[in-house]
């Protein structure tokens, strides 16, 4: 009697053996390229929306910390440079905290703006807050040596403002380039304010309703701001001369009715009484300080940034 | 001559191959489905879509926040007190709708994406008062455009616009010409015709930080 082995029970197994350890390298392959695909599609992707939001953040708050500084420049007349200081630092320090609180709530990034008054540039505002003729600032040039005008509006009382074309208040403006704004503002046959403004050849001309009595004038942009204004209320304004500003001067000074005022770049630069002094009122022009350019830092912190920039912020543009 | 055995090892050897068989059908198979679990799928964007779209919801707020005749400020501002939403709007629930909103920013979302199949949520959300009975750790929130309820990989993108006290609605009324943000009433509740809602956050020239969120699918 022979018996035989049967070779198959060993390879039986060893199939068996081989197809577990088949299926355990395809899953681990899997796991692996699986583990690295995920991995280099979400990384880049969370690093760069990252950035993006640290540069929105700090766009923001340039464009922010500049339209505060201006409304607090321009909010009230009597107070003396320390004053604004801290009223400027208290308003930064109180949208720091709103802005803080808004990225908190909506992403996870820890923002902050903080002003450095020590740094930051001081310069002159020149004022008539209520309505009067313009007689007080004199006549000859208002800036000194190396001044430049940076914003500059008139707001008319119309109905008290002279109809006299050929004799009407005029401003004229000269830069450093040799160009001449010359800008002539009064009242016209319909009660309307005509604002008429050239730089040599260049000529504009406007005609505004008055809104309430009123019409606003930009000098420094060139715009009119009435009702139903002729031309859009564009005219040749400061910022078209190609140079920096050097002279300004006010004529017929009595012909107009309303009030002004200006910023220059040079703090105590005017000649005329600092508006916290004694005896001044509210319809003399006085000087009183402005920030210039407001130093300003600025932070974020997300999860993969972190961004720190110490910046000037331009109050006022010369360009 | 074969042993009493063979069969049972015959059925034994079926089943080994059986059982081994199955073993790797279901690693081919688990590694085939797997295979597509990726940050990229999941949804109906691949992630370079995503980023475009993302970056074309950005820029198209930053556009429009820096439109000189109506930007982000002003259209946050365009309010109609006696209707209890955006001055044009069709209901205090869509805002604006399909419509979109007016101005620059109504342009550039019909542009960028009306135009092309996407649909869009524009919100604004405002801080309270820590004062208030709202302040409880939430922002508050309007809608300027309501389309739907966003898809699960839509895009947001957000811009921050600053209101001051003394600034005044950009559509006023006879009755609000002139009259400054920290004098409007902002309480819906008080019986009262006509109200803002985004309140004074705080003391000081800043009257709220709010966020204009964009939400893209």
């Amino acid at each position: 009697m022979v018996s035989a082995t049967l070779p198959t029970d060993d390879r039986a197994q060893l199939i068996l053996v081989g197809c577990v350890v088949i299926a355990f390298i395809v899953v681990s392959v899997t796991l692996v390229i699986n583990t690295s695909l995920y991995t280099q599609s979400a990384a880049p992707a969370l690093s760069n929306d990252q950035v993006e939001d640290a540069r929105a953040f700090d766009l923001e708050t340039r464009k922010g910390t500049r339209a505060l500084v201006h409304r607090i420049n321009h909010g009230e007349r009597d107070r003396d440079a320390s004053t604004l200081q801290s009223d400027v630092g208290d308003g930064v320090a109180s949208y720091d905290g709103l802005l803080a609180e808004s990225y908190a709530r909506s992403e996870p990034a820890s923002v902050s703006v903080t002003y450095n008054p020590a740094p930051s540039q001081y310069g002159t505002r020149v004022v008539q807050a209520e309505d009067g003729d313009f007689e007080d600032v004199g006549g000859g040039n208002l800036l000194g040596s190396d001044q430049t005008v940076g914003w500059f509006a008139v707001n008319v009382d119309v109905f008290n403002t002279s109809d006299d074309a050929s004799g009407s208040f005029e401003l004229t403006v000269d830069d450093t380039a040799g160009e001449t704004l010359e800008m002539r503002l009064y009242q016209n046959d319909s009660s309307n304010l005509t604002v008429r403004s050239s730089i040599g050849p260049a000529s504009d001309e406007t005609t505004c309703d008055p809104i309430r009595d009123r019409v606003l004038v930009d000098v420094y942009e060139g715009q009119v701001v009435g009702d139903h204004c002729t031309n859009e209320g564009s005219v040749q304004g400061i910022e078209d001369l190609d140079g920096r500003t050097r002279a300004l001067e006010f004529d017929n000074r009595d012909e107009v009715t309303g009030r002004f005022e200006f910023v220059t770049d040079e703090a105590d630069g005017s000649s005329l009484d600092d508006c916290t002094g004694v005896g001044v009122d509210p319809d003399d022009a006085c000087q009183t300080a402005a920030v210039w350019t407001a130093n300003v830092t600025t932070t974020y912190r997300g999860d993969g940034v972190r961004y720190e920039n110490d910046r000037d912020v331009e109050i006022y543009r010369t360009d | 001559m074969v042993g009493p055995n063979s069969d049972s090892r015959g059925q034994a050897y079926t089943i080994e191959s059986v059982v081994g068989g199955i073993l790797v059908l279901t690693a081919v198979l688990f590694a085939l489905q797997s295979v597509v679990v990726t940050p990229t799928t999941g949804g109906s964007i691949d992630a370079e879509t995503k980023g475009d779209v993302r970056q074309q919801a950005d820029d198209v707020l930053v556009t429009a926040a820096q439109n000189e005749s109506f930007d982000l400020n002003a259209m946050v501002r365009y309010w109609d007190q006696d209707n209890r939403t955006f001055r044009g709007a069709a209901n205090p629930e869509v805002g604006y709708g399909a419509r979109g909103p007016p101005g620059n920013i109504g342009t550039l979302l019909e542009e960028t994406f009306s135009s092309r199949g996407w649909y869009y949520n524009l919100e604004l959300r405002y801080l309270h008062p820590p004062n208030s009975s709202s302040f409880d750790g939430e922002t508050g929130s309007v809608p300027v455009v309501y389309q739907g309820t966003p898809a699960d990989d839509a895009v947001v993108s957000t811009h921050r616009v600053t209101l001051y006290d003394n600034q005044t609605l950009s559509s006023p009324t006879l009755s609000t010409i002139g009259v400054e943000l920290w004098e409007l009433d902002t309480n819906a509740t008080d019986g009262e015709d006509g109200y803002y809602p985004i309140p004074n956050a705080e003391d000081g020239p800043v009257y709220n930080v709010v966020e204009v969120r964009l939400v893209v699918w």
